[in-house]
Parts: C-alpha cells; sequence; structure tokens
C-alpha cells in the first residue's frame, strides 16, 4: 500500500492491512492518532518526554494487541484506553508529578513575556500584567486538583476528545465526566477567590 | 474580577498545558519499535524461570556438598546404650565417616522418622565388627490402681437474710405557684 492510498483508507480498513503484516498501514494510524495519544499521556503525567515515551509504548501495545481489537468502538477509542492506562502506570512511577506539572514549554515565568504585554494593543500593560499572574496562579491550581478531577479537566479542556472518548478512557460514565469538569472549575474558582480573585 | 473571566482564564491555561505536540518522527520510532524484540510480560516468566533454576542448582549444590555428619554420628549414640564392647568398636571416626558414601540430606523433620534401626543387615560394611546381642526382656511394671477417693468439702452455712422492711414514701409538699 502507498501512502497515499493508505491515508485514503479508513481506521478498520488500515487495521486489516496492518493485521496482514502491511507496516506502512500501521504507520498511518500512527500518524493519524499520534497527537491524540501523546495529549491524553501528556494530561496524565505532566512531562513532554514522559508523555512521547508513553505515546510510543503505547502504539506498540497497541500493534502487538491488534488481533484483538474487535471494533466494537473506534480504533481511536480503543487506542487511547490502552494510552491512559500506560500514562497512568507511568504516573504511579513518577513520583514527581507535581514538580513536572510546568514542563518545559510552559515555564512559570514566561507565559506572558514582556514583549507580549507591551505589543496587546486593545488592552492596557496593567491588564496584561494581570492575566499573567492570574494565569500563573491557575496553572499551579491545576496541578494541586486531586488527580480525578485534573485529569477529566485537562483532557475536556485540550478539545482532542469527546465526552464519550474520555469517558471510556477513564472507565466512567460521560455523566461522571461533565461532574468532574465542572467540579474541577468550581473547585479551582474557589481556590482563586481565597487569592483574592473573588467573582463578582 | 467577573466569574466569565475567571472561566476565561482556567481554558485558556488548560488549552496551553495541552496544546504541546509529540516530537518529530513519532512514527519512525514507533515502527522501529515494533521490529526490535518485545521485552513485555511474556519474557518476564522465562525470567522468573531461569532465576529459578539457578538458585535451585544453588541450593542443590550446596546439599550435595555438605557433609552428613550428624546422620553418621546418631548411628554411633545408637549402639552406645546397648554394649559397652559395641561402643568401642562401632565408634565412628571423623575419618571414616568422611570416607564413607555421602548420603542425601534429609530434613530435619524427616530424620527423625528415618532414625537407622541398628540390625545386622543394615550396618554398614565398615561397621561389621559389630556385634549386637539381643536385649533382655523388659519386666512389666505392676501399676496399683488408684482407690477411689472421697471429695472432702467445707460445711458451708447459710443463714437466711434479714426482712426487708418495706420503703416507705412520703408525698413531697405541693410547692405554692
Amino acid at each position: 500500500m502507498t501512502g497515499s492510498e493508505a491515508a485514503a483508507a479508513d481506521d478498520a480498513e488500515l487495521v486489516r492491512l496492518a493485521l496482514a503484516g502491511d507496516p506502512d498501514a500501521f504507520g498511518e494510524l500512527v500518524e493519524r492518532n499520534r497527537r491524540a495519544v501523546f495529549r491524553a499521556a501528556l494530561a496524565a503525567v505532566g512531562s513532554h518526554e514522559e508523555a512521547d515515551d508513553v505515546a510510543q509504548e503505547a502504539f506498540v501495545t497497541a500493534f502487538h494487541k491488534l488481533r484483538q481489537f474487535r471494533g466494537d468502538s473506534s480504533f481511536r477509542t480503543w487506542l487511547l484506553a490502552i494510552a491512559w492506562r500506560k500514562a497512568i502506570d507511568r504516573r504511579k512511577r513518577i513520583t514527581r508529578w507535581l514538580r513536572l506539572v510546568p514542563t518545559p514549554a510552559i515555564r512559570d515565568d514566561d507565559t506572558l513575556t514582556p514583549v507580549d504585554i507591551a505589543q496587546s494593543s486593545d488592552r492596557s500593560q496593567e491588564d496584561a500584567a494581570a492575566d499573567a499572574e492570574l494565569h500563573r496562579h491557575v496553572r499551579r491550581l491545576i496541578a494541586t486538583l486531586p488527580c480525578k478531577l485534573r485529569d477529566a479537566l485537562l483532557l475536556a479542556g485540550s478539545g482532542e476528545y469527546s465526552y464519550e472518548q474520555i469517558g471510556g478512557m477513564l472507565s466512567i460514565p460521560v455523566g461522571t465526566v461533565k461532574w468532574r469538569v465542572s467540579e474541577a472549575r468550581r473547585v479551582l474558582k474557589r481556590k482563586l477567590a481565597a487569592l483574592g480573585y473573588a467573582h463578582e | 474580577m467577573s466569574e466569565r473571566r475567571l472561566d476565561e482564564a482556567i481554558d485558556r491555561t488548560v488549552r496551553e498545558m495541552m496544546s504541546l505536540d509529540p516530537r518529530a518522527g513519532l512514527s519512525r520510532r514507533v515502527l522501529a519499535g515494533l521490529e526490535t524484540p518485545r521485552t513485555g510480560w511474556v519474557t518476564v516468566p522465562r525470567r522468573a524461570a531461569a532465576a529459578v533454576l539457578i538458585a535451585g542448582a544453588i541450593v542443590g549444590g550446596w546439599l550435595v556438598t555438605r557433609t552428613p555428619a550428624p546422620v553418621q554420628q546418631q548411628v554411633s549414640v545408637a549402639h552406645a546404650p546397648v554394649l559397652p564392647r559395641a561402643q568401642s568398636e562401632a565408634r565412628v571416626s571423623r575419618r571414616s565417616a568422611h570416607t564413607a558414601p555421602v548420603e542425601r540430606y534429609v530434613p530435619r523433620s524427616a530424620r527423625a522418622l528415618r532414625r537407622p534401626q541398628v540390625t545386622p543387615e543394615n550396618i554398614p560394611p565398615f561397621l561389621s565388627n559389630v556385634h549386637i546381642e539381643p536385649l533382655a526382656s523388659i519386666a512389666a511394671i505392676a501399676v496399683e490402681p488408684a482407690g477411689p477417693r472421697a471429695l472432702e468439702s467445707p460445711e458451708v452455712n447459710v443463714t437466711p437474710l434479714a426482712p426487708i422492711e418495706p420503703v416507705r414514701v412520703d408525698p413531697l409538699p405541693s410547692r405554692p405557684r
């Protein structure tokens, strides 16, 4: 199968071809789902490097378990469930999660650089600095959320997954996913209020 | 600060935290990983089996090379009360114990059961000069049966309690309102 043929095939067809021993087919499946798998791992482990490692491991595991894929759900949902289990296993092994939450790409001090603030034309510099401060507090408070609430909030907030997919990953009903997201926001706002960001 | 602004701040922060992408070449690395031998749970039983085999070999080697001196000594001790002559002749020297055929290790619990019954047939060749005479018959011990003994208990005198007088309760004086 050529690259263009692989790109045109649907996931079920690619799975069938991969089972028949076509490496390009599985490569296309990886390409299609790499971001979703990586971000699920990122939500769980909080570190870019760890998430990358988990994503790779999840794809390899998925390949070896491909015969177990029955097609009851979409390939993506099945793959995300594998990735999430891998990520949770990894998270259990690493104890430095809270220190890793500010990932290298999201440093504490550069959410908005002075240049960004100066370039913001529609707001005053004072407002931009206040926003940057709030942003920093929110990120720190997200790290202090209980895992169940944080996972749901990050997965839902990424915009990468439907509530059904999140429910499949976390093995909980969609209603519980929505409640956890809402509860996470409520807890965050309560903590922000305690820091002086009281909402009117 | 309005609630809407707090919601926006939360949304923006979460979006930024989750907006990272995997390193380039993930597909290539995955496909390369598929070709390398898998080191998953399948290999764990093999490793465990290998570890058990090695441990078994070490323990087995130690047990085989272990000197069974205590078992040999039991033979000589078993002879001691039988005959003074046999005791002097049957005592197994440390040197002869070492030259004796090596016995398999017997656990402590099983060792008591295997304590040798010394008969002319099972005495090893190097103890062939042991002379065993039959033991004298043991006289029966006569024990007199214990006779019935009367139980002695001190006499208990019970005196009747004094009759209880009826309790009289006087009504409380009514309190004026």
